[in-house]
C-alpha cells in the first residue's frame, strides 16, 4: 500500500482531474484504491458524485467525531472508494490550532484502513494550510500536476520549499513520484518548461503527458472517468498510460 | 535564522525537549583520510563535535541530539588526522528535526566554533539576532523614538 498525495499550490492545474482519472485507471488495472478528496471546495465529490451530499465527510474523521471506516463511500462508476469532502473544512486551521499532534491526524486515522487498499490517492487543497500539511505528513511521496507554463515553475518551487519545511520543522521526508504534465499543446514553451524541470530541479517528468482535451472537462460534467465517456480520446489514453507509469 | 511558520512546527514537541536532529550536508566529496564534522553550540553547554557518515556519493550525514527550537550555532569541519583542512563559515539556526546545508567552504582564517565562547557568538556579526528579531527591535525601536519626538521628550 502507497499513500500518494497529488498536489499542487498553483490551482488550475488539473490536480482533482489527474487525481480522479489516476485513481479510475488503477481501479481498472485491478487495484483497490481509496481517493480521499482534502479540498473545501470538494471538486473530486462533486466530479464523481454530483451534488448528493453527505452526513459524514472526512472533516467528521479530522475532528475525531466519526471513524475513517464510517465515512467511506464507493463509487461504482468510477471503481474507487472515497472519502467526500465538505465547506467545512475551510475553518478546521483554527479549530485543530491548538490541537496536540494537530499535523499527524490524516496519518493516524488511515493506519485502520492501511491494509485494505493498495493505492491511497490524496487530493490536496491548492491552499498550504492545516490539510495540506497532514496530507504531506500522511503521504510516502507527491504527484505534481503542472500545465507546462512560466509559472509552473514558480509553483514547482513553493512545493519544494513546502516539503523542505515538512522534513525541517516535522521530521518527515516526502519524497517525489513525479510531475504530470497537464492541458499538453505541442508548442516551444511547453517543451522548455519540461526541460528545465527535469534539468534545473531534476524532477522526474512522467512520459505521457496529458493533452488539452475537452472530453476531459465533459468526462467532469457526466460524472464520469475520462476513459469511460470517451474511450477513444486521446486524454483517456494518456491518463491510463500514465496511471501505469506512476505505479 | 528565518521566521518560524507555526504549520511546520511540531506541535508533539515541546520547546526544549530533546530531539533528535538529523543532519544533512550537500554537494560534498571527501578524499581518502578525510572525515567531516559537524560542531554544534546550544544556548548553553559546550560544543558537540559529531561525524558525519556518507549517505551517497556527495552528501554526508549524521544525528546530533539538540532542544526543540533552541536557538543553535553551527559549523562543518573537514579534518584529516588532527590536522584541520577546510570549514565552513558559522551560522545559526532553530534546532528542528532536520538540519540541511550545502557545504560551502570558507578559504579565510575563520575561528573554529570549538574555540568560541557562547558570549563571544553572540557578540560577534555573524551570529547576530536572526532578521525577524532584528527587524522587529529595529521597528520598536522606531516606534519609541517617534513617540518619544511627538511628545517632545
Amino acid at each position: 500500500m502507497s499513500i500518494v498525495s497529488v498536489i499542487n499550490q498553483k490551482g488550475g492545474v488539473a490536480k482533482t482531474t489527474t487525481a480522479l482519472n489516476v485513481a479510475s485507471s488503477w481501479a481498472k488495472q485491478g487495484k483497490r484504491v481509496l481517493l480521499i478528496d482534502l479540498d473545501p471546495q470538494s471538486s473530486a465529490t462533486k466530479a464523481v458524485f454530483g451534488d448528493q451530499d453527505f452526513e459524514c465527510t472526512i472533516y467528521d474523521v479530522m475532528m475525531n467525531q466519526k471513524q475513517v471506516e464510517e465515512v467511506i463511500v464507493s463509487s461504482d462508476r468510477f471503481g474507487f472508494d472515497m472519502i467526500p469532502a465538505e465547506i467545512l473544512l475551510s475553518g478546521i486551521d483554527i479549530q485543530l490550532a491548538a490541537y496536540f499532534g494537530r499535523e499527524g491526524i490524516l496519518r493516524r486515522k488511515l493506519e485502520p484502513i492501511n491494509r485494505s487498499y493498495d493505492c491511497i490517492i490524496i487530493d490536496c487543497s491548492p491552499s498550504l494550510g492545516l490539510m495540506t500539511v497532514n496530507a504531506l505528513i500522511a503521504s510516502k511521496d507527491i504527484i505534481i500536476p503542472i500545465c507546462p507554463e512560466y509559472f509552473s515553475m514558480k509553483g514547482i518551487d513553493l512545493i519544494l520549499s513546502t516539503l523542505q519545511s515538512i522534513r525541517t520543522g516535522l521530521g518527515h521526508k516526502v519524497g517525489v513520484r513525479g510531475v504530470v504534465i497537464t492541458r499538453y499543446r505541442d508548442r516551444k514553451i511547453a517543451k522548455e518548461v519540461i526541460r528545465q524541470v527535469r534539468e534545473q530541479y531534476g524532477l522526474r517528468v512522467f512520459d505521457n503527458y496529458i493533452p488539452d482535451n475537452i472530453a476531459v472537462e465533459e468526462a467532469h460534467h457526466m460524472h464520469f472517468p475520462v476513459y469511460i465517456h470517451a474511450p477513444t480520446s486521446p486524454a483517456a489514453s494518456a491518463y491510463m498510460e500514465l496511471a501505469k507509469e506512476m505505479l | 535564522m528565518s521566521k518560524t511558520n507555526p504549520l511546520f512546527v511540531d506541535s508533539t514537541k515541546m520547546r526544549g525537549d530533546r530531539i533528535g536532529t538529523q543532519v544533512e550536508v550537500q554537494n560534498i566529496i571527501l578524499h581518502d583520510g578525510e572525515k567531516l564534522f559537524i560542531t554544534v553550540l546550544g544556548q548553553q553547554g559546550q560544543p558537540m563535535n559529531t561525524e558525519l557518515e556518507p549517505m551517497d556519493e556527495t552528501s554526508y550525514g549524521g544525528r546530533v541530539l539538540l532542544k526543540h527550537l533552541e536557538g543553535i550555532s553551527y559549523q562543518f569541519v573537514i579534518e584529516a588526522g588532527e590536522a584541520r583542512l577546510f570549514h565552513s563559515t558559522i551560522k545559526q539556526a532553530r534546532a528542528e528535526h532536520a538540519l540541511v546545508d550545502k557545504w560551502e567552504p570558507v578559504m579565510e582564517e575563520v575561528v573554529s566554533l570549538m574555540d568560541l565562547k557562547r558570549e563571544e557568538i553572540a557578540a560577534s556579526p555573524a551570529a547576530s539576532a536572526p532578521s525577524s528579531d532584528r527587524k522587529w527591535i529595529s521597528d520598536a525601536a522606531r516606534t519609541g523614538q517617534s513617540l518619544l519626538e511627538k511628545w517632545d521628550l
